[in-house]
């Protein structure tokens, strides 16, 4: 039996204009794991919602596990058959503690002790939380929650399993570990998987792939075919780096080979071969040489600039009146130097936020000192002043958002700094210029618009306020992937302005490709601070923060071993440009 | 963190492990008996019992001198309208312009305010401290559900206090969130008139509705997956029996009170 089977498929949410999804026909397997791709508005959040019988279809039909959804009591039957696990962690959680949460799906099936408690006891032990059966949810951290969310779901004994974009909003560690431990389990339970996402490399493990491009079908078959075909970039979506990486080198060599090599080993080892067989000059060592010194002189250059902001042994607790407080910072040190954008890396709890708060004053210094553009932060300190030199972007920035309009949203810093109103014009059009907002937004609602352009929304809402520094807090997380390409570009046009940029992330793709320089942070201490490049090639150091080198260092990584070369990479143009000069392509 | 009031205090005393059933009825119980006592001796013993309660939750004190701090005002307040704005009638020791200080006003001014401090302290030692929410929200269910005849939903009512519940520290945490982010815009909450106060508070309301609603979308959704169609027919996990304990309880606090309510009346003429 087919998992799903639409016929003229076509969904319009109640109240809304256009249809998410138009006119789909499509036949689904029941394979063990089916990936939905799209980018954002692609109508795949839609199709999570209708294939989890949670919506009917506005015209067509579908049927689920062979149930039509236009029939009444699908949903009844399906209920007990599908579960789907959201983005949100917060969102999904109804109980007070841990196991009543886990509880509430077979208390509404009218299921009572002592198989109830069985029933829970064996979910909290699946996904690991029977230590924390008695707890608070806020208690848990995001990993945490959305295994209860998928707990609470599963202990209703699916056949299928849905996610909707569920590892979105963890840190991409988190989400790395969380997304295999879904699958072993789905494997172990032989439940089907259906993981709709935007994490190429999630889609890389799937079956069987649906693409969606505005409430279309644009592509359904194997995952080979999709990545091997180039129609990745017409369907707004990126290549994992690796593929990237890998497309481009074949390209640059001419190779008629299709590119075969799919996950990143396979592109590793791939890569290796080829540069076995071609057997690289002294010549081309020394160029690899030379480019990245090159590369590397920009950045040392930038560092050598005056410092804009000095932190000198910050302490901070959250509670200093504990007789044994753990402190949350434990003596950082960091400069921030003109016009370089300074990386702040470290997992979750390290302290980054508590540090980015006190560099706008919003948390009172307790020990320590922090000087900005040569003033000492203290008790005398302007609080307004202060905020005019630093803006701090915030996480999820687009949850700030409350003015009618974009324009008057991006105004309310400027004319909170009395500026005149044609001074606020302009700062508020060439704001939104910089984040690529279009001016025929500015009258619009900002809560009409799509996520990634709330967030640009929200970050010219700081830009335009014009301040030196700016502190960004993980300005892409929940983005498609050509979300988060929009914000680094953003921030190397920001650091072109000459503006001097923190950035706080744990996303390491994003990072290497702009970060000067990089602080990793671990336990609130300093486990590391140097030039990015420098930072993203020590593995084992990165490890203790619970991070890793991205997909590209790698690879070259991977290639200093075999051949004892030391080449440091920071962005996967760099890559590409290693391994095009040692294949003498270049 | 800060102790907050309606917050449970995790600990594995008698008071943790007994049906907040029984911990209603007790309270009920203490609550009636103490607008009765009046003399110093009976609250005197209600207070040493109120303490002990304390002490054998393994509650520290400190947490219950917080729970008074939000209600200070109210009971200096009562305090001083007792003290100085007697009736004529009653003999008068000391008086300047409106206010008049007697021997009442002494005595009524310290019973008033002590029966304030008492009423707090117990509603929140077995409501709060002692007793987690969803708990008090399935005793609550129980006791109301009596009303079903009436047709008023309790088992729904019952969920909803409980999703508050949940959700009570999540918004606070996001209120937090949003009142840094906008401060760090120039969102000035702290100066300025009161209508300016108001008007700022806008930046803050407007952000946490909107995310609210957004959450509450979700966890429709969230719920009907998991099969939620009312609260008809649904079992519960820790489905609590009143047991030997929880009876044994009610009794002595009954025989306590009833005891403390005829001592009061053997010592009467000692009141003032």
């Amino acid at each position: 039996m087919n998992f799903a089977k639409a016929i003229n498929l076509s969904f319009t949410y109640p109240q809304a204009d256009s249809p998410a999804l138009l006119d789909l026909k499509f036949n689904l397997p029941k394979a063990r794991h089916i990936a939905v791709l799209g980018a954002n508005g692609s109508g795949k959040s839609s199709l999570a919602k209708l294939l989890a019988a949670l919506y009917q279809p506005t015209l067509g039909s579908l049927e689920v596990l062979g149930r039509d959804l236009n029939d009444p009591d699908a949903a009844d039957y399906l209920r007990h058959k599908l579960a789907i696990v959201f983005q949100n962690p917060d969102n999904q959680i109804v109980a007070t503690t841990v196991e009543e949460d886990i509880a509430f799906g077979p208390e509404n099936q009218g299921i009572a002790n002592p198989l109830l408690r069985q029933l829970v006891d064996d979910a909290l032990e699946l996904v690991d939380l029977t230590a924390y059966a008695q707890s608070e949810p806020t208690e848990l951290s995001g990993g945490q929650k959305q295994k209860l969310a998928l707990a609470g779901v599963l202990v209703m004994d699916p056949d299928v399993l849905i996610l909707d974009e569920a590892t979105s909003m963890l840190d991409p560690e988190t989400a790395r570990a969380l997304f295999k431990f879904i699958k072993e389990l789905c494997r172990q339970r032989e439940i089907n998987l259906i993981n709709i996402t935007h994490n190429m490399e999630e889609a890389l493990e799937a079956d069987e792939l649906l693409v969606l491009k505005e409430g279309k079908i644009g592509y359904q078959g194997s995952v080979k075919d999709f990545f091997v075909e180039d129609n990745v970039r017409s369907f707004h979506l990126l290549y994992p780096q690796h593929l990237y990486l890998w497309r481009e080198i074949l390209r640059s060599i001419n190779s008629a080979e299709t590119p075969s090599a799919l996950t990143f080993s396979e592109v590793k080892e791939a890569i290796i071969k080829l540069l076995d067989k071609q057997a690289f000059s002294k010549d081309a060592i020394d160029a690899c040489e030379k480019y990245l010194n090159s590369r590397a002189e920009i950045q040392r250059k930038r560092s050598e600039n005056s410092p804009v902001i000095e932190v000198k042994d910050l302490y901070f607790s959250y509670r200093p009146d504990l007789p044994i407080s753990i402190d949350t910072l434990r003596g950082i040190d960091f400069d921030l130097r003109q016009g370089e954008i300074l990386a702040v890396l470290g997992p979750s709890g390290a302290g980054k936020s508590t540090l980015m708060l006190h560099l706008n004053a919003l948390l009172k210094l307790q020990r320590g000192e922090i000087k900005v553009l040569g003033e000492r932060l203290g008790k005398q300190t302007s609080l307004k002043n202060l905020r005019r030199k630093v803006g701090l972007v915030f996480q999820y920035p687009e949850n700030q958002l409350f003015a009618e309009t974009v324009y008057n949203d991006i105004a309310f810093g400027p004319r909170q700094m009395g500026l005149s109103e044609a001074e606020v014009k302009r700062r508020v059009l060439e704001a939104s210029s910089l984040v690529s907002i279009d001016e025929s937004f500015m009258e619009r609602s900002p809560f009409e618009l799509s996520g990634g352009e709330m967030r640009r929304v929200a970050i010219a809402g700081v830009v335009a306020m014009g301040t030196e520094i700016i502190v960004m807090d993980e300005p892409s997380a929940g983005l498609d992937p050509e979300g988060s390409r929009e914000i680094v570009r953003l921030l190397k046009k920001l650091r072109e302005l000459g503006k001097s940029l923190i950035l706080v992330s744990h996303d390491m793709e994003d990072v290497a490709e702009v970060a000067d320089r990089a602080l990793l942070l671990e336990a609130g201490q300093v486990l590391g601070f140097s030039s990015a490049r420098e930072l993203f090639n020590q593995p084992e150091l990165l490890s203790r923060a619970m991070l890793s080198s991205t997909p590209p260092q790698e690879i070259i990584q991977a290639i200093n071993e075999t051949y004892s070369l030391d080449f440091k990479v920071q962005t996967t143009g760099e890559a590409i440009d290693i391994i095009k000069i040692l294949l003498g392509a270049q | 963190m800060d102790f907050k009031i309606g917050q449970y205090w995790p600990s594995n005393s008698i008071f943790h492990r007994l049906d907040a059933r029984a911990k209603i009825f007790a309270l009920i119980v203490l609550l009636i008996a103490l607008l009765q006592l009046s003399d110093p001796l009976s609250l005197a013993i209600y207070t040493a019992v109120s303490l002990a309660f304390l002490k054998i939750a393994k509650i520290p004190f400190k947490i219950l001198l917080q729970s008074f701090k939000n209600v200070l005002f109210i009971v200096l307040f009562a305090f001083f309208m007792n003290l100085f704005f007697r009736p004529e009638t009653e003999l008068i020791i000391w008086r300047l312009g409106p206010f008049r200080l007697s021997r009442e006003g002494i005595a009524t001014a310290c019973l008033m305010s002590l029966r304030i401090l008492l009423l707090v302290f117990n509603s929140t030692f077995f409501l709060s401290l002692t007793t987690r929410a969803r708990a008090l929200a399935d005793a609550l269910e129980k006791l109301l559900s009596p009303l079903k005849f009436f047709k008023i939903p309790v088992g729904e009512l019952a969920l909803m206090m409980s999703i508050s519940l949940r959700f009570i520290p999540t918004l606070i945490d996001e209120s937090d969130k949003i009142i840094k982010a906008q401060a760090s815009r120039g969102g000035d909450l702290d100066s300025g008139s009161f209508l300016k106060k108001a008007k700022a508070f806008v930046i803050i309301l407007v952000p946490l509705f909107v995310t609210a609603i957004k959450r509450a979308g979700d966890l429709a959704l969230a719920m009907e997956v998991r099969g939620y169609k009312g609260s008809e027919g649904r079992t519960s996990l820790n489905e609590s029996k009143l047991t030997v304990q929880d009876y044994l309880f009610m009794f002595a606090i009954l025989l306590l009170t009833g005891l403390l309510l005829q001592a009061r009346f053997i010592n009467f003429k000692w009141s003032l």
